[in-house]
C-alpha cells in the first residue's frame, strides 16, 4: 500500500514552542487522527503539511511528491478545511465558488452545485452572513468540489453542534470509502476521531507520543480496577491514571494484551476487573501521566 | 494569477474611472489647454491612484485573511506577489497612458506638451517604486504597523514645501527653472527601463520577504 503523506523529522520553533522532529506516516486509503490537547502543534502541523507555514527542518512528501517543490500540484489533488473558515465577507457564496474554482484543474462546478444544495447554502448569501456551522459546510463544499485524493481537516468540528458535526462527519468516513482516498484530521474531540478513523497520533507539547493502528490501540489500553493487593507491584507502577480508593484502586494500562493471562486467577477470583477506554483516557493518560 | 488580478482590479477601477473622469473634465473645463495646475494635480492623483489602492487593497486583503484565505489555495507565493506587482503596473499604464494621449491632444505648443508628458511618466514612475515599496513594508511588518509608519511619514512629507518655499524664498523663479530643466532633460529611452527593472527587484525582495515571514514569524 502506497503511502498518502509521509513526513520525516518536521521541526518548528516558536518562542516557548518546538514542533520536535515529527514523523508520521498516512497510507493511502485511510482515516488519520490526529489528537492532542490544545497547543499541542496539530495546526502548526498542518499548516507545514498545506507549505502555509515554514518548517525549519524536516521533509514532507505528499503523494511521493515533495511538498516544496510541488506544491501547485499537490494543492490540486488535497481538500482542506481549516479551523478556521476565511472568505472575503462582502462576497457571495456563488462568487466564492467562481473565484476558487478557476485555481483548480479538476473543478466539478456540478459537484460544487449540488453539495450548495445538500448543505442548503444559499448561492446569493454574502459569506459574511453564514454562520460557523454554514461556513465549515462551505468549505467542505469548497474542498470536495475539485474531487481531491486526500483531505486534510483541522479541527473541522469545533465549535459545530452536534447533528451538522455528525453529517459532516459521515461525509469524511464516505469519503475515504473507496479504499484510495485519506483523510488527516485533526481534532481535541476524541469523540469525532473514534467514530471514523482508522488510525490515531498523539501529539503532546509538539511530540509524538504515540501512534497507532485505532482498534489495535484500544486493545492494548484498558482500565485495571483492583483490590489492595491483588496486583503485582511491578505491574501497578507500570500503570497510569492511577486512583486510590477506599475499597478498590484503579489505573491505565498500556500493555494489556500482555498482561492478560497474569491477570486472569485476579479476574476469576473478581479481585481485578478490566474497564475498556476511550481515546479520551489514552490522551489524559498521555498528558498527565503518573 | 490573473483571478487575483481579476479580484484586486475592482479597487484600483473604482478610482481609475473616478480620476479619469477628473482629467478628463478638467480638460474639457480648460479649453484643452494644459494648464500647470491641472498637470500638477494629474500627476499628484497619479501616486494617490496607484499608491491609494495599494493600501485600500491590502486593507481589504488584512480585513477578510485573504493571504490566509489564497494560501489555502493551488497557487504560490510568489505568484499572489506577482500578481498584486502585476495590477499596480497595469494600472499605473492606463493611467499614464491616458493622460500622455490626452496631453497630447492639446493645442499647447509641443514643449508645453513634451514636459507636462515628462512630469506625468516621472510621477507614474515614483508611484510604481513607491507601490512597490509599500508591499515590502506590508508583507515585511505587515499592513497596521506599515500603515501607521506611512501616516507618520506623510505628516512629515507635508512639511517639504514649507522648507522649499522657506529656503528658496526670493528664489522661487530658480527653483522653478532647476525643476523645469530636470523635466525637460529626463532620457526615457533610459530611465523608463531602469524603472521597469527597480519595480521587478522590488517584486522578488517582496516574494523574498514574505517567503521568510512565514518561515520567521507564521
Amino acid at each position: 500500500m502506497a503511502n498518502t503523506l509521509e513526513i520525516s523529522q518536521l521541526r518548528k520553533e516558536y518562542r516557548g514552542f518546538t514542533l520536535q522532529d515529527i514523523s508520521l506516516v498516512v497510507p493511502e486509503g485511510t482515516i488519520m487522527g490526529f489528537i492532542g490537547p490544545n497547543g499541542a502543534g496539530k495546526t502548526t502541523t498542518i499548516k507545514i503539511i498545506m507549505d502555509m507555514i515554514k518548517p525549519i527542518a524536516g521533509e514532507v512528501k505528499i503523494f511521493g511528491l515533495d511538498h516544496t517543490k510541488h506544491i501547485k500540484e499537490i494543492k490540486n489533488r488535497v481538500g482542506y478545511v481549516g479551523e478556521d473558515q476565511f472568505f472575503y465577507g462582502d462576497k457571495t457564496v456563488a462568487w466564492t465558488g467562481k473565484f476558487v474554482s478557476e485555481f483548480y484543474d479538476n473543478w466539478d462546478a456540478n459537484t460544487f452545485q449540488s453539495l450548495l444544495t445538500e448543505f442548503v447554502i444559499s448561492r446569493t448569501k454574502k459569506t459574511r452572513e453564514l454562520s460557523k456551522g454554514m461556513k465549515v459546510k462551505l468549505s467542505l463544499a469548497l474542498a470536495l468540489a475539485h474531487n481531491p485524493e486526500f483531505m486534510i481537516l483541522d479541527e473541522p468540528t469545533a465549535g459545530l453542534d452536534p447533528v451538522i458535526r455528525r453529517d459532516i462527519l459521515e461525509r469524511f468516513r464516505s469519503f475515504a470509502d473507496d479504499g484510495k482516498k485519506s483523510v488527516l484530521i485533526s481534532s481535541h474531540i476524541t469523540d469525532d476521531i473514534t467514530r471514523i478513523a482508522d488510525s490515531v497520533t498523539f501529539l503532546v507539547e509538539g511530540k509524538i507520543v504515540l501512534s497507532e493502528a485505532k482498534d489495535e490501540l484500544l486493545s492494548k489500553w484498558k482500565r485495571i480496577h483492583y483490590k489492595e493487593g491483588a496486583l503485582d507491584e511491578t505491574i501497578v507502577k507500570s500503570l497510569t491514571s492511577r486512583k486510590a480508593h477506599m475499597f478498590a484502586h484503579s489505573g491505565v494500562t498500556d500493555n494489556y494484551t500482555t498482561l492478560k493471562e497474569s491477570l486472569a486467577e485476579g479476574m476469576s477470583k473478581e479481585e481485578i476487573k478490566i474497564e475498556n477506554v476511550n481515546l479520551d483516557d489514552v490522551l489524559i493518560s498521555l498528558v498527565k501521566g503518573e | 494569477m490573473w483571478n487575483i488580478i481579476k479580484k484586486d482590479f475592482t479597487f484600483f477601477a473604482v478610482y481609475l474611472v473616478v480620476v479619469l473622469a477628473f482629467a478628463s473634465i478638467m480638460a474639457i473645463a480648460v479649453n484643452n489647454e494644459l494648464k500647470v495646475s491641472f498637470v500638477l494635480i494629474s500627476g499628484f492623483l497619479v501616486i494617490l491612484q496607484i499608491v491609494g489602492g495599494t493600501f485600500i487593497n491590502e486593507q481589504y486583503e488584512e480585513k477578510h485573511k485573504g493571504y490566509a484565505f489564497l494560501s489555502t489555495l493551488p497557487v504560490k507565493e510568489k505568484e499572489i506577489v506577482a500578481a498584486k506587482f502585476c495590477l499596480a503596473l497595469i494600472t499605473n499604464v492606463l493611467y499614464v497612458g491616458f493622460l500622455v494621449s490626452l496631453f497630447a491632444l492639446s493645442p499647447s505648443p509641443s514643449e508645453e506638451i513634451a514636459l507636462a508628458q515628462s512630469y506625468i511618466l516621472f510621477m507614474g514612475i515614483v508611484s510604481l517604486a513607491l507601490a512597490g515599496l509599500s508591499y515590502i513594508g506590508i508583507f515585511g511588518i505587515g499592513y497596521t504597523k506599515f500603515a501607521v509608519i506611512v501616516l507618520s511619514f506623510l505628516v512629515a512629507l507635508g512639511l517639504v514645501p514649507m522648507f522649499l518655499m522657506k529656503s528658496y524664498q526670493d528664489r522661487m523663479d530658480v527653483l522653478i527653472d532647476q525643476i523645469l530643466e530636470f523635466f525637460t532633460n529626463l532620457n526615457w529611452l533610459i530611465i523608463l527601463p531602469a524603472a521597469l527593472a527597480f519595480y521587478f527587484g522590488l517584486m522578488l525582495l517582496a516574494v523574498k520577504i514574505k517567503n521568510y515571514r512565514s518561515l520567521v514569524i507564521s
